[in-house]
């Protein structure tokens, strides 16, 4: 794909969740390969507008392009859903699934992949995350890391163009959070269009091309990580990296 | 210690504690765990043969009635009060489709005992056979009795004042066999009912439970024109097919109502269910019962005499099956709706997000994960409708409540044919409990 060519592009879009103005005209370009790391309070809009991009909430005005079809609501939001994996704050793995079950079985219904073929794949992606020994656990059998990472594997396996990432270590202890991270950082070094929506520090200096700071619906900030951490322009940035980072 | 107070050996409750404390359960506690399923069934079993065993030949009988039984054979005649000489001679009625039949006479008593056999007489009717009166069948021999009757005579003695009643016994056809239990009254005419209306009303309520959770507040403005069109083409097909409507005034009339219909069609799935479940809940099940029995399925039947395809008659059987699916299904739709909405939000979030439908989501993750949420209270409504199906009776249908009556009005034993009743309930019901605590057992997922 041309490089110059976004991937994601988001135009002054609007969402009112009731009187909560949740986005108040964000824009936004991602290009291929790029990964852009999103910061903010909580309540900021971060999880609203990457929810909008896999149009699991809808917009009340602007327009999204994914990959170049519009986003809208009609038929080809689950054409963007394949093209777009998603990964949870809470996992939200398939519980009466085993690992490997989860990871095959969109595969097998969206896809059509058989079933003999899905489970090499899912296979093949546990041994990518780390944990090809967990195939056949259930998610109550793993621990937080272990969960996100099948969460990962099976987004994975619908060979998305882009992932999007909500806060995905945010739920997890913190001897499990470098599991994950490092799997995503494989990911980055792999090329995949990434948005990440996450306050470590360390994936984003090693990872982002881009940071994100989000406030009230508003891209604030916009910025290199070494840029956005040492030397923030906008006084609210300065403020929230003032509490976050000591 | 109790046990330094009394001399002799241990109380045997003590070894039944201490089991209770090695399972980490204290106090008094009987260790039902230990007992296997099967092993709950015979001690049912055990104390209702018991019951009836030692208590009275009454239950027997009263329990005979409810069964139904005998099922291996089938009464051609009867001839009551023998004369002086004894001698008896009975044709059988209906007469016998071609075949092997095995025939023989019971000799009983006032009580209605066993007090004598017959010879067994085994006949094969010709195919050619047809109605004609012909003598008494000879001795049988080791060969069967070649037929060019279907309504064979048999004739002998048997002990004075005694009632003749003929048998066709069909215990070495198994196909036979299966058909008289399938179409036997009583016990397994309830268990066929409830099976039958329980299975209508679990796809009904899963129907309306899946309409209950579907959008309250859809976007009515999406395919507003396309449905508004398909809304046209109705109208113009009522024009067509129903002359009556052609006026002005009532096709004004039709096609209003029918735009109206296609404009709110994607509200139409929660509003339809609701109105549907809030109706039947709150009709009695004996109401829809009888609803169902003798106003719904007689003007059905009246409506549909005239067409070529002939009438359909609903009436009896089909009718309480119908009225029990119908009025479980509103319990069994809120059922379903409480336990799709108790998985969280995000697994439905998990699945579009991989490209799956609404239904792909619904079908692969959702429901099984709700169907394991709402298996207890399914188990309860299916106990709950085993012992309303004891409601149609009042469309005089031949289950438990109605044979036990039945048995009752001939023997005036009120008691025993309503504690044969209970009984039996409670028997199902219990068995039907061990069922789902199986089905339960083995559809729990692990560390659940």
């Amino acid at each position: 794909m041309d490089k110059k060519e976004p991937i994601i592009i988001l135009e002054n879009v609007h969402k009112r969740f009731g009187h909560v103005h949740a986005l108040r005209g964000v824009s936004l370009e991602v290009y291929p390969a790029q990964v852009v790391v999103v910061i903010g309070p909580s309540g900021s809009g971060k999880s609203t507008m990457l929810r909008c991009i896999n149009h699991l909430e809808s917009t009340d005005s602007g327009r999204i392009v994914v990959d170049g079809i519009t986003l809208d609501r009609a038929k080809n939001i689950n054409k963007v859903r394949v093209e777009v994996g998603m990964v949870f704050q809470l996992f939200n793995l398939f519980p009466h699934l085993t690992a490997v079950e989860n990871i095959s079985l969109a595969q097998r219904v969206v896809r059509q992949r058989s079933p003999d073929q899905a489970q090499e794949i899912a296979r093949d992606l546990l041994v990518k995350v780390g944990i090809p020994e967990k195939a056949d656990s259930y998610p109550s059998q793993l621990s937080g890391g272990q969960q996100q990472r099948v969460a990962i594997a099976r987004a994975l396996a619908m060979q998305p163009k882009i992932m999007l990432f909500d806060e995905p270590t945010s739920a997890l202890d913190p001897e499990m959070i470098k599991e994950v991270l490092d799997v995503m950082l494989d990911l980055a070094k792999e090329g995949m269009t990434m948005v990440v929506v996450s306050h470590e520090m360390g994936f984003a200096k090693a990872a982002a091309d881009r940071m994100i700071f989000m406030d009230e619906g508003a891209i604030v900030e916009e910025a290199t990580p070494e840029n956005l951490y040492e030397n923030p322009q906008h006084e609210r940035t300065k403020l929230f990296l003032s509490k976050i980072l000591h | 210690m109790a046990s330094d107070k009394i001399p002799g050996s241990q109380p045997a409750s003590l070894a039944v504690d201490a089991r209770a404390r090695r399972r980490g359960r204290t106090g008094l506690a009987l260790p039902w765990e230990s007992i296997p399923w099967w092993g709950v069934i015979i001690l049912l079993v055990g104390v209702i043969v018991g019951y009836s065993v030692f208590t009275s030949t009454r239950y027997i009988d009263a329990l005979y009635f409810i069964f139904d039984l005998p099922w291996n054979k089938q009464a051609l005649g009867r001839l009551d009060e023998v004369g002086e000489s004894g001698a008896w001679s009975l044709t059988t009625k209906p007469a016998l489709e071609p075949g092997n039949y095995t025939l023989y006479a019971e000799f009983q008593d006032e009580t209605g005992a066993t007090v004598g056999r017959s010879d067994v007489y085994r006949v094969k009717v010709a195919q050619t056979a047809s109605e004609v009166e012909t003598e008494p069948l000879p001795a049988p021999g080791p060969t069967p009795i070649q037929l060019q009757t279907s309504t064979p005579t048999i004739a002998g003695t048997a002990p004075v004042s005694a009632t003749v009643v003929l048998y066709e016994d069909f215990s070495n056809n198994p196909w036979r066999v299966v058909k008289r239990i399938w179409s036997a009254n009583g016990v397994l005419l309830t268990i066929r009912v409830t099976l039958v209306a329980f299975a209508g009303a679990l796809i009904l309520g899963l129907l309306f439970g899946l309409m209950r959770v579907s959008n309250r507040s859809p976007d009515l403005t999406l395919n507003l024109g396309r449905r508004l069109l398909i809304g046209l083409g109705l109208i113009a097909l009522l024009w067509v097919t129903v002359p009556a409507w052609r006026g002005l005034g009532s096709l004004v009339v039709v096609a209003a109502i029918v735009e109206a219909i296609m404009f709110l069609l994607p509200a139409m799935p929660y509003t339809f269910s609701t109105l549907y479940v809030e109706m039947v809940r709150g009709v009695p099940m004996l109401v829809i019962i009888l609803y169902m029995g003798f106003a719904v399925t007689p003007s059905l039947r009246n409506a549909s005499q005239d067409w070529a395809t002939g009438a359909i008659d609903l009436r009896g059987l089909p009718a309480a099956i119908i009225g029990l699916s119908f009025g479980y299904g509103a319990y069994l739709a809120e059922v379903y709706r409480a336990g799709i909405q108790s998985i969280p939000k995000g697994q439905m979030e998990a699945a579009r997000s991989l490209g799956m439908s609404y239904f792909q989501a619904m079908r692969y993750v959702i429901l099984p994960q709700a169907i394991r949420v709402v298996l207890p209270p399914l188990g309860n409504d299916f106990i709950a409708m085993l012992k309303d199906s004891s409601l149609i009776s009042v469309v005089a249908l031949p289950e438990v409540l109605q044979q036990g009556r039945l048995w009752i009005s001939r023997n005036f034993r009120a008691f025993e044919g309503f504690n044969s009743v209970a009984m039996l309930y409670l028997v199902m019901t219990l068995l039907l409990s061990l069922l789902v605590r199986f089905i339960e057992r083995k559809t729990a997922l692990p560390g659940r």
